[in-house]
């Protein structure tokens, strides 16, 4: 058992202590499509540099999971070549703002399994034996095996990096916290599109006592490890 | 254009809906987690609650379903939270609310534990519009799970009352981005002026 965690609102976990065998870090969408050269964000002219900034702690945190035997859960966003997965009102949403969800970019077909765009980045990249959740849409709860996986391992607390910190992360978080999981997420290992919506989807998670879990810096949860922060 | 359908030209961050007009008897209307319990973590919920009474009048005068969502704790919760247990006094719906029919969730996401997925496939409803106790909290989650499923949503702003003010704006700043990644968002003046517009009946159709 570790101790708990240094978290706003409220200590992590609330039940005192975590089990590393029971406690999954979930990686969502570290994928070229959302923080890479030619990707989708990149291709609907964002700053990439908010979406990566996540990268390096969580680089650090997936290295001190693996060494305590945390299972280690990745997710990635993307369709069926065919497209048949795709509601109407998505493609049509993104054709709009011309990074239409198929069309060819220089990643390969935007947010399609199995092109450059779909892959997870090296940084953080699976290794062999850990589970990688793919999802047709924000959260990685619906139309995936996710709740399976979980449950069937025993996993009963969930500590969270990725992004989009006010999309496919919070959106996962709320999912994972309404089916009774205990969340954490490391505010230096996420990004979003936006600063002030990274920073407003951080607050959303901390409001009213904690409705969708706690929030801390990685540092906090890598001591509790008995990891180094640096 | 057909006048025969409801659209929405003003919304952000385009003019819903995505495909053109919604039609009576494929929309509804949701008004989430308007519960005795929200009220007193929502500092706008009486004015809110006002706004939406208006609202669920002009829908159904318009023909839309009413659909009011109950938001209940999971049983699955050991950690105690925004939600009321079910059966206590701050489960009930708020006086007034008088939705066509409610639907039980068991979490903050009125799809989570409850049938409301189903319930509007069998009402072959597509298109939602959204409102509620709690922009930030239930209506949000409610708002991204149905469109993961492909629902085309609108979420009426100043229908919506917020848990935590200092997040509201960001709130709908986030349904705006790339286009609309929730959907899309008006005030609730000019979705009542669109239904008052607008006939119940669906257009014509194109042979």
């Amino acid at each position: 058992m570790f101790g708990p965690v240094e978290a706003e609102p409220y200590v992590w976990p609330f039940d005192g202590g975590f089990d590393a065998a029971r406690t999954a870090m979930i990686n969502i969408d570290w994928q070229v499509d959302f923080c890479g050269p030619g990707g989708y964000v990149d291709a609907m002219g964002y700053d990439l540099k908010l979406t990566r900034a996540g990268l390096e702690p969580t680089a650090r945190v997936l290295a001190a999971a693996r060494a305590v035997g945390m299972p280690v859960v990745h997710t990635r966003e993307g369709h069926l070549p065919s497209m048949v997965d795709c509601p109407a009102n998505k493609l049509w949403r993104s054709k709009r703002i011309g990074a239409g969800i198929g069309d060819p970019g220089p990643c390969g077909r935007i947010l399609v399994r199995g092109e450059v765009g779909w892959d997870i980045v090296p940084e953080v990249a699976p290794i062999d034996g850990e589970v990688i959740i793919d999802k047709p849409g924000k959260g990685a709860f619906y139309a995936t095996e996710l709740d399976l996986v979980l449950r069937s391992q025993g996993v009963t607390h969930l500590v969270f990096t990725g992004i989009t910190t006010d999309v496919c992360v919070h959106t996962t978080m709320r999912e994972a916290n309404d089916r009774g999981y205990e969340c954490l997420l490391l505010e230096d290992c996420t990004g979003a599109t936006e600063y002030g919506n990274y920073l407003a989807a951080l607050q959303m998670v901390k409001m009213q006592g904690g409705v969708f879990g706690a929030v801390a810096p990685s540092s906090a949860f890598l001591a509790t490890l008995g990891k180094p922060g640096k | 254009m057909t006048a025969l359908g409801l659209a929405v030209p003003s919304s952000e961050p385009y003019p819903w809906p995505y495909d053109e007009a919604a039609v009576a008897d494929r929309t509804a209307l949701v008004v989430v987690a308007a519960q005795e319990g929200l009220v007193p973590r929502c500092a706008a919920a009486p004015a809110t609650l006002g706004i939406i009474a208006e609202l669920t009048a002009a829908a159904r005068a318009w023909g839309a379903t009413v659909v009011a969502t109950r938001h209940a704790a999971s049983p699955a919760q050991r950690r105690p939270g925004l939600l009321p247990r079910a059966g206590t006094a701050g489960w009930n719906l708020v006086a007034g609310i008088e939705p066509d029919c409610v639907v039980d969730a068991f979490g903050v996401d009125g799809f989570t534990g409850s049938p409301l997925a189903e319930h509007l496939a069998g009402l072959d409803v597509d298109h939602l519009l959204l409102c509620g106790l709690g922009l930030e909290g239930p209506v949000h989650s409610t708002m991204r799970s149905a469109n993961d499923r492909g629902l085309e949503c609108l979420l009426v702003v100043d229908a919506c009352a917020s848990l935590d003010p200092s997040v509201a704006d960001a709130a709908v700043r986030m349904i705006e981005m790339s286009g609309g990644i929730f959907g899309a968002v008006a005030p609730s003046s000019e979705v009542r002026r669109a239904l008052t517009l607008t006939g119940p009946l669906s257009p014509p159709l194109e042979v």
